[in-house]
């Protein structure tokens, strides 16, 4: 019954393939964008759980992103501990947030629900670049200065493999999901809400779980970011540009799919990356062009496909 | 087994469902009839949570639903089908009634496809169960969903227009598991239709909607010689 298809084939030649770049160069600079199109990978498949198999379309996945990354902050500067703690104080976090959108938007359809979700990063935004933490009286920092974040004794090869790694399990975990009674409820719920609950399924919890999972997966992303990079403010972890990264590689690559996200994060990113560094600092915006024109062709070839054959 | 008690429900200033009231008794088989517009659907969509009534209230098996969500309702054992039939696009039928068949309640994943060839035996569609939903016809559509509802075992079904564009041959065969359902399992079943022959040839009991208002209850019979029936039907005199 089971039977190989193609793209498991092509994830797996993928796999073997980005595992062993380190092994053919040790340039920082190939090590820095796999990390970023790694980073872009995970936020997508776990944006691919809400939107893609579960139909609801947040635009508002920077807000989890931003709280994981935060959650490092806090670690460090509130608690004094190690930023891994961090990732899961950031997960913890993200949880209240997770059941206010999911609260608010669910009852709102389809275009409202984007709308409401684009919002609550903003809010969130605006709250903690007023928070200010000063460690005496002439120190202060935080706000819309942001922090700095203690950098981990990782080389970037270590990196590497963490979020390949990472990517491999976001991966894993949606294949698991796909074929359970959960995942199918989720199917269920984004072809057609109404006969779901016909059928006795509570889509509302149902929603509510694709969300956590996704927030999940996105705030560890969010804190390792905070990690890697060891500097964040509200603007960079909240802005809407963010959401924009996690959406791209998923519908480039085809929502709803297992590996859409990975395969698309892998086309666009380092293909962004090379752009923007071969037209310099002439040219600022070419990139969110470049992604405006992914999307919209990504979406009438999804259309053309969808008319031809069955999507699963 | 349902209880409608002064059921109203208002779009604005239109009053859909006027202070309607009735039961069904375990094991019947009642006809749902009226004109377009007479508030059938408005009725079906009420009873399962669809809608919220604005007043009155409504008991399955004692317990008020007036209130509850249509999911749980549905868990309850009250399921409906659909005027235009539902289904999930882009899958086959054989998936959908996988899907129905994981949403239904007390049964184990290795049960449902023992299950599903059930089903479409006794709804006629193996000869279909690999085609994409969107490319059967209306008629097998109706059965499908049908189908599907019919994996969760319910105790009572709401049937919204079956025979609705459905060739007899077809109609002949969602009869023909109405009555055993009703036989061999005791299931009561409310069925929505414009046929009344058909209607007439199952129901034991037929109730009569207009405007919102019940205006008759009775057998087939009964109902057929109703003056205000006729009146609607054949408009005044």
């Amino acid at each position: 019954m089971k039977r190989i298809k193609i793209s498991d084939i092509v994830f797996a030649v993928l796999i073997v393939i980005i595992g062993f770049i380190p092994l053919v160069t040790r340039s920082s600079y190939i090590f820095s964008l796999m990390f970023n199109t790694f980073l872009w990978a995970l936020c997508g498949q776990a944006w691919n759980i809400i939107a893609g198999y579960t139909g609801q379309w947040s635009l508002g996945h920077a807000l989890f992103f931003g709280l994981g990354a935060y959650g490092v902050v806090m670690a460090q500067y509130l608690l004094g501990l190690n930023p891994l703690v961090g990732l899961f104080l950031g997960m913890l976090i993200c949880i209240p947030f997770v059941f206010i959108i999911s609260g608010l938007s669910f009852r709102l359809g389809n275009i409202y629900f984007i709308m409401a979700t684009l919002v609550f990063p903003l809010i969130v935004q605006i709250l903690i670049g007023h928070y200010t933490y000063s460690k005496s009286e002439d120190i202060v920092i935080g706000g819309w200065q942001g922090f700095v974040v203690n950098r981990l004794p990782l080389t970037p090869l270590q990196f590497y493999y963490i979020m390949f790694l990472l990517v491999i399990l976001s991966i894993i975990l949606v294949k698991f999901l796909e074929r359970s009674r959960q995942g199918y409820f989720m199917k269920a719920t984004r072809d057609d809400e109404r006969l779901a609950l016909s059928l006795g399924i509570n889509t509302n919890k149902i929603k509510t779980l694709a969300m956590f999972i996704s927030a999940m997966l996105t705030s560890v992303a969010g804190s390792i970011y905070a990690i890697y990079t060891g500097y964040i403010a509200p603007t960079s972890v909240f802005d809407f540009s963010i959401s924009m990264n996690i959406i791209l590689g998923a519908i480039v690559g085809g929502l709803g799919t297992v590996y859409g996200p990975f395969f698309g994060a892998l086309v666009v990113f380092p293909l962004f990356q090379l752009i923007q560094g071969w037209v310099g600092g002439k040219f600022i915006g070419l990139t969110y062009i470049l992604s405006g024109f992914f999307l919209m062709s990504a979406y009438l070839i999804r259309l053309r496909f969808r008319a031809k054959s069955p999507l699963k | 087994m349902l209880k409608i008690h002064k059921v109203v429900k208002r779009f604005g200033e239109f009053k859909a469902l006027d202070n309607c009231s009735f039961e069904l008794e375990k094991g019947e088989i009642v006809g749902l009839i009226g004109p377009n517009g007479a508030g059938k659907s408005t009725l079906i969509n009420v009873i399962t949570g669809f809608l919220e009534c604005d007043s009155g209230e409504i008991f399955y098996k004692g317990k008020p639903i007036h209130k509850s969500d249509p999911n749980i309702i549905s868990r309850m054992g009250l399921v409906r089908t659909h005027q235009i039939p539902r289904f999930f696009l882009f899958n086959t039928v054989l998936d959908c009634l996988i899907i129905a068949g994981l949403a239904a309640p007390n049964i184990e994943k290795s049960g449902v496809s023992g299950k599903v060839e059930k089903m479409l035996e006794m709804f006629k569609l193996e000869g279909i169960k690999n085609e994409i939903t969107s490319n059967i016809s209306v008629g097998q559509q109706k059965l499908l969903e049908f189908a599907m509802k019919m994996m969760l075992d319910p105790e009572t079904l709401m049937l919204d227009e079956p025979y609705q564009g459905v060739h007899p041959s077809m109609i002949e065969i969602s009869n023909q598991i109405i009555l055993n359902l009703n036989k061999q399992f005791a299931k009561t079943v409310l069925v929505i239709s414009h046929n009344f022959p058909v209607i007439s040839s199952i129901c034991s009991r037929v109730i009569v909607l207009n405007s919102g208002k019940i205006i008759a209850t009775g057998t087939a019979e009964e109902v057929k010689n109703n003056k205000k029936v006729i009146e609607t039907y054949l408009g005044g005199v």
